[in-house]
């Protein structure tokens, strides 16, 4: 059986380990105060969900998780694509481990197959709505949770 | 009355492969596609009248296997037949490959078959059935790649008119 709090809890692990060291990064269920950050990354796994499937078989979720990048305008103009770069790198077509947050021992309880990631930019869908100026690339990636047989 | 009004899915099947030893090897096909397809033929003879239908009859015709396929997902494809301590694998027992162990349920010198269990369990736990089709082989075998999964598509014939159907 895998747990949604086991399948979030690696996805973000797998985040810490991959985004730069010392990003400001909103977490699912977490909020950021960004007032103060030229940069930072929110992360969401959007959805997990049920595949239809024989019962004994081991179980399968598809899942998607969504990065985005927010960056201030400075003298690094392309600083906001580097960022989203880190961020496809750490999911595309990457395979990892889902362990269950409570277990001290780490037992894999199952993986997480991502598949390719996609990279939008919506700066221009956020300066209509936004009196700051703000870059905002945003990284989706599905991929199939499965459990360990 | 061991009986019960909710459909079977899906969900409710598993299948077993075993094969001629003694005690039988088995294997649970767990990465199966739950597309089990069996078709079970009836051949008749039509003996008509001059043409007529009406002054006719019918007469039963030769025996007919039952066709039956699945599809199932890749891991790999070999196991046991490359380290002894690997387990067993659907394609290397479905080839009776060598270093398997894998035994057909037939005579030396027939064809190679397995068994082929099928179990659907009744989600209300009263009358959950097994379908055992005896003697099957192999007719094709065909391994595609896909986005999602790779698979293993099994078409073969059980070499009995019908499966047994028992009640668990």
């Amino acid at each position: 059986m895998l747990s949604l709090e086991a399948i979030v809890t690696s996805v973000s692990r797998q985040a810490a380990a991959e985004l730069p060291e010392g990003l400001a990064i909103a977490w699912p269920g977490r909020q950021l105060d960004t007032e103060s950050i030229g940069e930072w990354s929110e992360l969401w796994c959007d959805d997990a969900l049920g595949v239809v499937q024989r019962e004994h078989s081991p179980e399968r979720r598809e899942i998607t998780v969504t990065a985005h990048v927010f960056v201030r305008p400075s003298n690094q103009t392309t600083r906001v694509h580097e960022l989203a770069e880190a961020a496809r790198r750490a999911f595309h077509d990457r395979t990892i481990s889902i362990v269950e947050p409570g277990d001290d021992d780490g037992a894999i309880v199952g993986v997480i197959r991502f598949r390719e990631a996609d990279v939008r930019d919506l700066t221009r869908l956020h300066a209509e709505v936004e009196r700051r100026p703000l870059h905002h690339l945003v990284v989706m990636v599905r991929g199939t949770a499965q459990e360990t047989l | 009355m061991a009986t019960s009004q909710i459909s079977r899915n899906l969900r409710d099947g598993e299948l077993v492969i075993s094969d001629g030893s003694t005690p039988p090897l088995t294997l649970t096909v767990v990465l199966d596609e739950g597309d089990l397809t069996w078709t079970q033929r009836q051949r008749t003879i039509e003996v008509k009248d001059r043409g007529s239908i009406a002054a006719g009859h019918l007469r039963k015709g030769d025996d007919e296997s039952v066709q039956l396929s699945f599809t199932a997902r890749w891991t790999q494809l070999i196991g046991k037949s490359a380290h002894e301590a690997d387990a067993l694998q659907l394609y290397e027992t479905l080839m009776f490959a060598s270093g398997t162990g894998v035994t057909s349920t037939s005579g030396a010198g027939q064809q190679e078959t397995l068994t082929f269990v099928f179990t659907v369990v009744d989600p209300a736990g009263v009358a959950g059935e097994t379908i055992t089709f005896s003697k099957v082989y192999r007719e094709t075998l065909t391994l595609s790649e896909g986005d999602d999964a790779n698979l293993i598509a099994f078409s073969g014939r059980a070499f009995t008119t019908a499966p047994i159907v028992s009640r668990i």
